[in-house]
């Protein structure tokens, strides 16, 4: 009897062990001796917990190192929780550390990832930090694109940096001169921007919505959800027919890809209310160093109106940015030292991180893509700058000029073997009315959405069947 | 004649009764442990989520959260659905069962078999049981095959997704009635029926004053199986059609996993306890229906 008892009080105590506190492992700290300057500083250090995924933290690392030169009363942490794993990993552990209460004081926002904690007012506003700031002016940066992020009038995540996949926007151009353009290959961008220019008009970029169809869909479908009154008609006969007219469109074989790691050059028509009609061109993405300058590096005087996202000139409402693969931080409403989170985004948003004290690409890589730009004015025209140089010269390198000149012939010729059915697709694309470009509510469908378009793409299902099944889900997951 | 007097005579020996009862004790403390530690305390601790805002600010906020719940459409389509889905399975898984262990009682040949064929789809594990039911449903199944092969359709997508699943929870929990309410038939006693034949009473009134009156305990007992199972079947439901299924099934399961799945653990909390008082009502109904049974028997 004794020995039983002592058998099931060992179980017990062997069981109850195994529950114990994992430990946290410090990520190790890079070693900034040979660049640091001497500071003494005797004071108290603040400990500051930041959460970047593994894709960033790398650039991560070196932009701390920069940072804690500059502010000594500061020291940034990271544990590999947080910045060793994929950015799926990233963004469970980050939702399941925000209801634990076991969070960091800022943590890097991936695309619409944290939207129900953003609803949910779980983050700060960094517009009340922003107006507490004396030091911050709201003029340094593009503000069209903090409203892209806005969140009920509040910004939750600051966007360090945003992604584009269209190029230019004019508001100027008369209509029928651009209903010209149906595809843009890169001879007619060049002939746009050309007449951007000669007509002195201003342009920007903006951010484009992932150009395959299942992704347009989900975009297109936002027109027929009207989120305040919970309530969706997309079983209606318009939508049916929409879904139909996707479907007669040739796209190109490789515009279904449901990862939206590929696109296709798509011409969308965007009508405002207003009556305002303003053409977005998008680009393929994916494209390549080469191809951005060799599109933006042309004139660089061309440029120094550009600003990224629509103009929105004449009162009219801009359009907004969908947040796709970009560079934007969160920090949440209960973290300890939101004061010194701040003080590191504003350091990231800088041109400071990027100059890391001798200018421009001082050994500090910016970004994990070449696709992202900087939120910071400053910083986008350097940026531009820079490439645009090392494009002018590398033209001026026979052999990089001759490789560039043949890469570009090899696409004109895939873009003509195509050109019959991008054609039309596009014609037929042309006809849509309007496409609501709401980046808060479009990733929280998105997943709903996708595996219905699957099914009525590959041929399950019809599009009223998709239609009705969409309006079911949707329903439920607006009034849940 | 020496009687052998046992080693522990428990009624009458108090170091035998302690030691009896500190060996129950112990042997039952992991599986009380477990309950507590996984279930109890975690349901109890979730008040807290249930009356704050958010984890982050962690404000108080009253009954706003249940009112939210409450307020919530699909909260209300949910609740509906399975009082509904919960009412016909239970009458299903009664009366179908009972009609099988009637029929099972006079069968004398082949008995062996058809408790197989009865039992045999409580021990399928649940993801071969989806596989199959995909395979005759489904957009690709047996159905469309057979007599939709022009216009096929996801059946468990539909409005007949309703009557597709009580079908399924027949199929899978039946045999377990049909067990309970065939070992009922069987306890009473052939006396009775002799003495009522030769009373002069008729077949449909044996059935009435005897059967059914007699196994009542046995189905109250199959009552509330149907009653527990019928909640289990969710798992069935969402490797069928999902997370947002048609609107005919979409359960309060659903509901709760979905706020679940958005980490709004303020509404599944809310919701939990909703639930909850609902069943402790329910229980204690049968509770007090079962002493009332119990008495007169």
């Amino acid at each position: 009897m004794k020995k039983t008892i002592l058998l099931l009080f060992a179980l017990l105590i062997f069981i109850l062990s195994a529950c114990g506190e994992s430990t946290t492992i410090v990520f190790p700290e890079p070693d900034p001796a040979a660049n640091r300057t001497e500071i003494v500083y005797d004071g108290p250090v603040i400990e500051l917990l930041i959460a970047s995924s593994g894709r960033e933290h790398p650039m991560m690392r070196q932009k701390i190192a920069l940072f804690e030169k500059t502010h000594p009363h500061i020291r940034i942490k990271s544990e590999p929780r947080f910045s060793s794993i994929d950015d799926d990993v990233y963004i469970d552990k980050i939702k399941t550390a925000l209801i634990a209460g076991d969070f960091p004081d800022l943590l890097l926002n991936i695309g619409g990832a944290f939207l129900s904690q953003r609803d949910n007012n779980m983050f700060i506003d960094f517009y009340e930090m922003m107006d507490n700031d004396p030091d911050f002016d709201q003029d340094d940066y593009y503000t069209n694109v903090f409203e892209a992020y806005e969140t009920n009038g509040r910004l939750y995540a600051f966007p360090v940096n945003f992604t584009y996949s269209t190029v230019a926007i004019n508001t100027n151009m008369p209509r029928s001169t651009l209903r010209k353009y149906n595809r843009m290959d890169y001879i007619s961008s060049l002939e746009m921007i050309q007449l951007f220019s000669e007509t002195g008009s201003s342009f920007g970029i903006d951010v484009n919505l992932s150009a395959n169809a299942p992704y347009s869909l989900t975009g297109k479908m936002l027109d027929f959800i009207d989120f305040d009154r919970k309530e969706c008609n997309i079983n209606s006969q318009e939508f049916i027919n929409i879904l139909k007219t996707f479907k007669s469109v040739d796209f190109p074989a490789d515009s279904l890809v449901m990862s939206g790691s590929k696109g296709v050059t798509l011409w969308k028509d965007v009508s405002h209310p207003a009556g305002r009609t303003d053409k977005l061109y998008a680009f393929r993405r994916g494209i390549s160093p080469y191809e951005i300058q060799y599109l933006l590096g042309f004139d660089k005087d061309a440029f120094t109106n550009t600003i990224p996202v629509a103009y929105s000139g004449g009162g009219l409402e801009p359009i907004s940015p969908k947040e796709n693969f970009d560079i934007s931080y969160c920090i949440p409403a209960g973290a300890k030292h939101k004061d010194e989170a701040w003080q590191f985004i504003k350091f990231l948003s800088g041109d400071v991180a990027s100059l890391g004290g001798d200018g421009i690409m001082a050994g500090v890589t910016l970004m994990s893509s070449e696709l992202l730009i900087p939120t910071n004015k400053k910083l986008f025209k350097q940026i531009f700058e820079y490439k645009a140089n090392i494009f002018m010269d590398d033209l001026a390198n026979p052999d990089k000029a001759a490789d560039f000149a043949t890469y570009l012939g090899r696409y004109e010729k895939v873009l003509r073997d195509r050109d019959k059915n991008i054609q039309q697709a596009y014609e037929t694309v042309h006809r849509w009315n309007s496409m609501s470009l709401t980046s808060m509510h479009y990733q929280a469908l998105l997943d709903t959405a996708l595996p219905v378009f699957e099914a009525f793409f590959e041929g399950f299902i019809t599009a009223e069947a998709a239609a009705e099944d969409l309006q079911n889900k949707i329903w439920l997951k607006l009034n849940e | 004649m020496v009687t052998k007097k046992p080693y522990c005579s428990y009624k009458k020996n108090r170091h035998c009764r302690i030691r009896g009862d500190g060996a129950l004790s112990l042997l039952l403390l992991p599986s009380i442990m477990g309950l507590l530690i996984f279930y109890i305390v975690p349901f109890i601790l979730s008040i807290y989520n249930a009356v704050i805002d958010n984890p982050a600010n962690r404000n108080f906020v009253g009954l706003q959260n249940f009112a939210a719940v409450i307020g919530s459409e699909s909260f209300h389509l949910a609740l509906f659905n399975t009082v509904i889905f919960t009412g016909v399975c239970v009458v299903f898984n009664l009366v179908f069962p009972f009609a099988i262990a009637l029929l099972l009682n006079r069968i004398k040949v082949m008995q062996n078999f058809f408790w197989l064929i009865f039992l045999l789809p409580m021990v399928i594990p649940s993801g071969s049981m989806v596989f199959l039911w995909q395979k005759v449903f489904g957009l690709n199944g047996l159905i469309n095959l057979l007599f939709f092969k022009d216009i096929p359709k996801d059946w468990i997508n539909s409005p007949v997704s309703f009557f597709i699943i009580v079908f399924i929870f027949l199929w899978k929990y039946a045999g377990y009635n049909i067990v309970l309410l065939f070992a009922g038939l069987n306890q009473i006693p052939n006396e009775y029926y002799e003495y009522a034949e030769v009373e002069g009473a008729g077949n449909w009134r044996k059935f009435t004053s005897i059967t059914l009156i007699y196994l009542t305990p046995a189905a109250f007992l199959a009552f509330v199986m149907a009653l527990i199972n019928s909640s289990k079947i969710y798992r069935e439901i969402f490797s069928l059609a999902g997370a947002y299924p048609h609107q005919n099934i979409y359960l309060l399961q659903h509901y709760m996993y979905n706020q679940f799945s958005a980490i709004n653990y303020q509404k599944l909390a809310s919701s939990s306890y909703i639930v909850t008082v609902g069943f402790v009502l329910v229980v204690l109904c049968l509770f007090f229906t079962q002493r009332k049974i119990s008495e007169n028997f």
